[in-house]
């Protein structure tokens, strides 16, 4: 038998907590993943679970109530659709202006990088800041008030970076040859690309732009601090109409102290997360596509 | 060129301009609105006074208890999202299969689009009542769950950042490791995080300046008075819920109140513009724009 060693039994005691250690730590690694999956599974169900009773035509298309049982989501829901429009259409041309600009203009290199660099600053910048802003330049100093125009203008003007940037990473995707080939051929530069880049970039722009849009419309602060209230008694009918929007009817319901209104809130989460995900899923698949195309 | 695309190409360039214009509009709106704050302001209270109550009678106006509710409320989310991001991020680029890494990332972009006054809901409808069962003394408005919840919210950011920095990592790098002997953990811990430490900073950076400006779910859930407190367990408020509290109230335009609401807005701008700078600084190493994307439209 060999002889007991003390600097022997160090060791091996040391390797075998090692490896446990190792073994604990793989599988701590595991268990967070696993726990984020379950977590994300759990709330889905936990909505639902919470707020099926009011997930019916009647709680779609009924109006806002000071009964939880008979209030709806129609106006919430409408203003949320007017918003998501709006703002793409306040977003897209000078978002995608500006990412033509920074990836194919004729800029200094430095100028780019500062205009870049300031709109990552910018998008980094938080909602209520904006929400302050829009309130003052849109509402007091142009003089439109609280109305659907000015909630789309603070929208697309916090949408904007995102925008740009989603832009700028679909068009960079889009192979120069393309380009230099039909300036080759005589096209301008502009023409070129108009008629060739732009029209090869357009899925992933839109499914980038769509993705942007979709967040920037799930938020509520801004919009409280523009002065949205819940209980407006009719949908808008033109873009100077007042408002109310699904976040803000969420925000409203889930401050409630009546426990009555904890349902109508999740269920209009779910319905918020429906418009939000069918938005995304929309939009990745438009993306996958023309990723299939752009490799061919 | 035609005179036509000149024009295009010229307006293209004025737009770009106008988005740096932007952030001076913002920078001298909110300072311009207030300056009636500051010019009112008694310097040495709003440094030491523990009061923060410009909506009581008596309006005292102390840093101190917001500064404290919104670094808590940030710290907890920190401390929540940094190991989990960090570990999930290494399991996904280590050793997930793929169904199960397809799982997560689809688990995470749920995260990611949830908008954030789902998570106040959840917050005070969900965790709040669960976590009360096991911690008694937890208020009903706290700082421990919205904290917990913004942790979750940022978690997005900081996993896909930190795992576009691990995929920089040259394969050759593994190689030579393994070829000396390295364990999976040696090269986890000893080569693949030391490679990803500029992309763990700026993704913590960015993720940071998310949860500063994070207004529903404190809103929500953390309650509406700025008691000068360290204990999670009990209400608070950070600077942006007291903008949202402000706006939702009847304040009088020329009031102290009122130009209060831009001093902390113009705060919290400066604050998350040096927070993103420093971000992307250290970020720049990586792929800027597709980095820059991940952030937004994450995984």
């Amino acid at each position: 038998m060999r002889p007991f060693s003390l600097f022997e039994f160090f060791e091996r005691m040391e390797r075998w907590v090692a490896q446990l250690g190792r073994g604990g730590l793989a599988l701590l690694v595991r268990l967070m993943t696993i726990t984020i999956i379950l977590l994300a599974l759990a709330w889905l169900g936990y909505l639902f679970w919470i707020g099926q009773a009011r997930l019916n035509t009647e709680f779609l298309f009924g109006f806002n109530s000071v009964v939880a049982r008979k209030a709806g989501v129609y106006p919430a829901l409408m203003g949320s659709l007017w918003l998501l429009l709006m703002v793409f259409l306040l977003s897209f041309p000078p978002g995608l202006a500006i990412a033509v600009h920074l990836e194919r203009g004729r800029t200094n290199r430095r100028i780019k990088h500062l205009i870049s660099l300031n709109l990552s600053n910018l998008a980094g910048i938080p909602s209520v800041v904006y929400g302050l802003a829009g309130l003052e330049i849109f509402a007091r100093q142009l003089n439109l008030g609280v109305c659907l125009m000015s909630a789309a203008l603070t929208l697309a003007l916090m949408a904007l970076p995102t925008v740009i940037i989603t832009c700028r990473e679909a068009i960079r995707r889009v192979p120069a040859e393309l380009e230099d080939g039909a300036v080759a051929l005589g096209a301008t530069p502009l023409q070129a690309l108009w008629f060739q880049t732009l029209p090869t970039a357009l899925p992933g722009i839109l499914s980038g732009v769509m993705l942007s849009i979709s967040r920037v419309v799930g938020e509520a602060a801004p919009l409280l601090v523009l002065g949205a209230v819940a209980f407006v008694p009719y949908a808008p009918n033109s873009v100077w109409d007042y408002f109310t929007l699904l976040p803000v009817q969420i925000f409203y319901w889930s401050n409630q102290s009546q426990p009555d209104f904890a349902p109508n809130a999740a269920a209009a989460v779910v319905i918020l997360l429906g418009i939000t995900l069918i938005f995304h899923l929309f939009a990745l698949w438009i993306r996958n596509r023309w990723k299939e195309r752009i490799h061919l | 060129m035609k005179k036509r695309e000149r024009v295009a190409a010229w307006l293209m360039g004025a737009l770009s301009w106008a988005s740096l214009g932007v952030t001076l509009i913002f920078l001298w709106l909110f300072t311009h609105l207030s300056l009636p704050f500051f010019a009112r302001l008694d310097w040495g209270a709003f440094f030491t006074s523990t009061q923060w109550t410009p909506l009581y009678e008596v309006k005292q106006f102390g840093i101190l208890p917001l500064l404290t509710g919104t670094l808590m409320c940030c710290f907890i989310a920190l401390i929540v999202a940094l190991p989990v991001g960090l570990t999930t991020a290494v399991f996904l680029n280590e050793y997930a299969q793929s169904w199960l890494k397809e799982l997560a990332l689809g688990a995470l972009h749920v995260l990611s689009v949830t908008p954030s006054v789902v998570y106040g809901f959840l917050a005070l409808q969900w965790l709040t009542p669960l976590l009360q069962q096991y911690i008694p003394s937890l208020q009903t408005y706290n700082a421990l769950v919205p904290g917990i919840l913004m942790g979750i919210m940022i978690l997005p950011i900081i996993i896909s950042i930190t795992r576009e920095a691990m995929q920089s990592m040259p394969n050759s790098l593994r190689d030579e490791a393994e070829a000396m002997g390295a364990s999976r953990w040696q090269i986890i811990l000893m080569l693949l995080l030391p490679y990803s430490r500029r992309g763990i900073a700026a993704a913590s950076m960015l993720a940071l300046s998310r949860a500063l400006g994070e207004t529903m779910i404190v809103s929500i859930a953390a309650g509406q008075h700025a008691g000068l407190t360290l204990n999670p367990l009990e209400a608070t408020q950070t600077a942006s819920s007291y903008i949202l509290q402000l706006s939702l109230g009847d304040v009088g335009q020329d009031s102290t109140e009122y130009a209060s609401l831009f001093a902390v807005a113009l705060s919290l701008f400066v604050f998350t513009y040096l927070l993103n700078l420093a971000g992307h600084r250290m970020g720049r190493s990586l792929n800027h724009l597709s980095y820059l994307a991940k952030e937004h439209a994450p995984i």
